[in-house]
């Protein structure tokens, strides 16, 4: 507050003081012009008056008694008076005038303490929207209205910023509201098949070894979640920058699953061509983890996956996992990547996903410079593609905190 | 009492089924929100209990619609998202009560209770009609202050007919109160139960039959 005021008192102060200033200057300017003329020629403006008069030279040389007594010539009498009129109009021109330049000053202050609260409004708005804003207002904007200059620029580009924020704070919001009801859920089941379990006075050994089931099943599920969450907030940032071969992982990572995919009657056939992709060894597996595992979990039985790592196009390293499996309508696919999506949530949750696999998919293809899609064909199942920048190119780009 | 669960974490919605079964209730299930919806129309229960984030319909929606459909079912949101904001918009959208995931089981079945005495006209939290008491909550029903041993569903029986408070209720009424979704609406359980509740209230008789129409204390 005190602030603004004194910007406005600063504005005003000058304007006040420049026009005193630039006043007093012209002024003065005037008054040594007038009294040049008047000294530096004397006798000029007397001799000027006399042409105009046609007073002959003769008259001028007449003498003519003196009003101060004694004599002189009529031309002395108009040079004395002359000099005379000339210096009280000086004076007075110098007394009146200053105190008009006085009056003009005050009025200018004035003027300029009005103008000033008004070139300064909208940077009140703004700084009252900006101290009114917290995360719950954020949706408020400025909007400010008036001519296109500097301040309505300063207030649009605030605008923008903040659109930028909000919905920053809203994916940030969703995904801790969606984080806590994952780490909650399984807290739940745990806490009430307890509660229940030991309220029953006629609980068995058959009902305990199912409530122990349930607990451990609800403790995996809630390690699973926390670990994916961990993924996730690693591959925000790449702090490892290594040469890793993609074919080498891709085939420990499906060696890892045969025997899941085997007793479901899956087949995986890897098809990898040796090809180098700079960055972290261990993302880089989860990656190829989560689209193997994604795919065994939804295959239909006794379906093939297949799992390929090719070079190109450009200078790419492509990983493509295709697996056969339910219909997924075309609409549905982008959303596969948000994180905690699930499609149709209890059967899903059937197979035990938390929604966060392909998810960390994309954040961990975006953060070595790469991008993952996927597209379902029409007669079912799931294909997803990764492309990642090759070793000899890399180039990082850090990933953005939006799901 | 009959309470509806829709919740589609099939662990914890089997386990509120058990522990709120172990309390006498007649409990159904719907794992999605659609299902539950359909549930929910179709019979006339006491408390829902319904989870937020339901796939095939969101909670929100169907606490709206049922809200909306002149259900007289209480309904009670249950579920993990519980800041003040999502307690207020949950509370906006018709639930009559909210309890935040995870919860203790015995304030759930006391907020149950709770909403169910509210469901329909007001009732006191312990029943009384003539010599007869009993009490929801600590399940105990007595007679001259002389304690009655209740099957759960003999309790639910006696519960709903002293709620009645002297009006006539008929057996389809009961079954539909007392039993849940997997009983045969066309078995005889009803009259056997009430048989048997006769039994253990003693002499002289309280319940009377009204043929054609039903039962009353």
């Amino acid at each position: 507050m005190r602030r603004r005021a004194s910007l406005r008192l600063r504005l005003t102060l000058s304007y006040g003081l420049l026009f005193f200033v630039v006043g007093f200057l012209l002024l003065a300017l005037s008054y040594l012009l007038l009294r040049q003329v008047a000294v530096s020629n004397p006798g000029e403006l007397a001799t000027r008056t006399a042409r105009h008069l046609h007073l002959p030279q003769t008259y001028l040389q007449q003498n003519m008694p003196s009003p101060s007594g004694g004599q002189q010539t009529v031309g002395a009498f108009m040079r004395q008076l002359q000099d005379q009129v000339l210096s009280e109009l000086l004076r007075a021109l110098f007394g009146t005038t200053f105190w008009a330049l006085a009056i003009a000053t005050l009025v200018s202050v004035v003027a300029g303490w009005w103008m000033a609260r008004r070139m300064l409004r909208p940077v009140q708005e703004i700084s009252a929207v900006a101290r009114r804003l917290s995360a719950s207002t954020l949706h408020e904007r400025i909007a400010l209205k008036g001519p296109k200059d500097e301040l309505r620029e300063l207030a649009d580009t605030f605008d923008a910023m903040l659109v930028r924020l909000e919905a920053a704070f809203v994916a940030q919001r969703e995904f801790v509201s969606n984080a806590s009801h994952e780490l909650r859920t399984p807290l739940a089941i745990m806490r009430t098949e307890l509660d229940v379990t030991l309220a029953d006075p006629e609980t068995d050994a058959d009902d305990l070894r199912h409530m122990a089931e349930t607990i451990r099943a609800a403790i995996a599920r809630s390690e699973d979640v926390i670990d994916k969450l961990l993924v996730l907030a690693e591959s925000e940032d790449l702090a490892e920058h290594a040469a890793v071969d993609m074919a080498r992982v891709v085939n420990r990572v499906a060696q890892q699953h045969a025997r899941a995919a085997d007793a479901r009657g899956i087949r995986l056939r890897v098809a990898a061509q040796p090809s180098t992709v700079s960055g972290d060894d261990a993302l880089l597996e989860r990656l190829a983890d989560n689209l193997v595992d994604n795919a065994v979990r939804y295959a239909s039985p006794g379906s093939v996956i297949h799992v390929k790592v090719s070079l190109g196009p450009g200078d790419q390293v492509t990983l493509r996992v295709a697996n056969e499996g339910d219909v997924i309508s075309p609409d549905e696919v982008p959303r596969l990547f948000e994180r905690f999506y699930r499609r149709g949530t209890s059967r899903s949750r059937r197979t035990g996903g938390s929604g966060l696999g392909l998810a960390i998919v994309a954040a961990v293809a975006e953060v070595h410079g790469g991008a993952a899609s996927a597209e379902a064909p029409p007669e079912g199942g799931l294909v997803v593609t990764v492309t990642l920048p090759q070793s000899s190119a890399p180039t990082i780009t850090r990933a953005t905190i939006s799901t | 009492m009959r309470v509806l669960i829709i919740e589609d974490e099939e662990a914890l919605a089997a386990a509120i089924a058990r522990g709120l079964r172990l309390q006498g209730m007649a409990v159904d299930v719907a794992l999605d929100g659609r299902g539950g919806l359909d549930k929910a129309c179709l019979n006339d229960y006491d408390v829902v209990i319904l989870d937020r984030n339901l796939p095939e319909m969101h909670g929100d929606e169907v606490c709206r619609r049922l809200a909306g459909s002149g259900s007289t079912a209480r309904i009670l949101m249950l579920t993990a998202a519980h800041g003040l904001r999502d307690r207020v918009a949950g509370l906006d959208l018709g639930a009559d009560d909210y309890l935040g995931k995870p919860f203790a089981f015995d304030e759930l079945v006391a907020r149950v209770r709770a909403l169910a005495r509210r469901a329909g006209p007001p009732r006191p939290p312990i029943l009384r009609r003539g010599e007869i008491e009993l009490d929801p909550a600590t399940r105990r029903a007595s007679r001259d202050d002389c304690e009655l041993e209740l099957t759960n569903k003999e309790f639910g029986v006696l519960e709903v007919l002293l709620a009645a408070n002297g009006g006539v209720v008929s057996s389809e009424e009961l079954l539909e109160k007392v039993w849940d979704e997997n009983t045969d609406p066309f078995s005889n359980v009803v009259r056997v139960t009430m048989m048997t509740l006769r039994r253990k209230l003693g002499e002289p008789q309280l319940i009377e039959t009204l043929p054609g129409a039903g039962y009353r204390l």
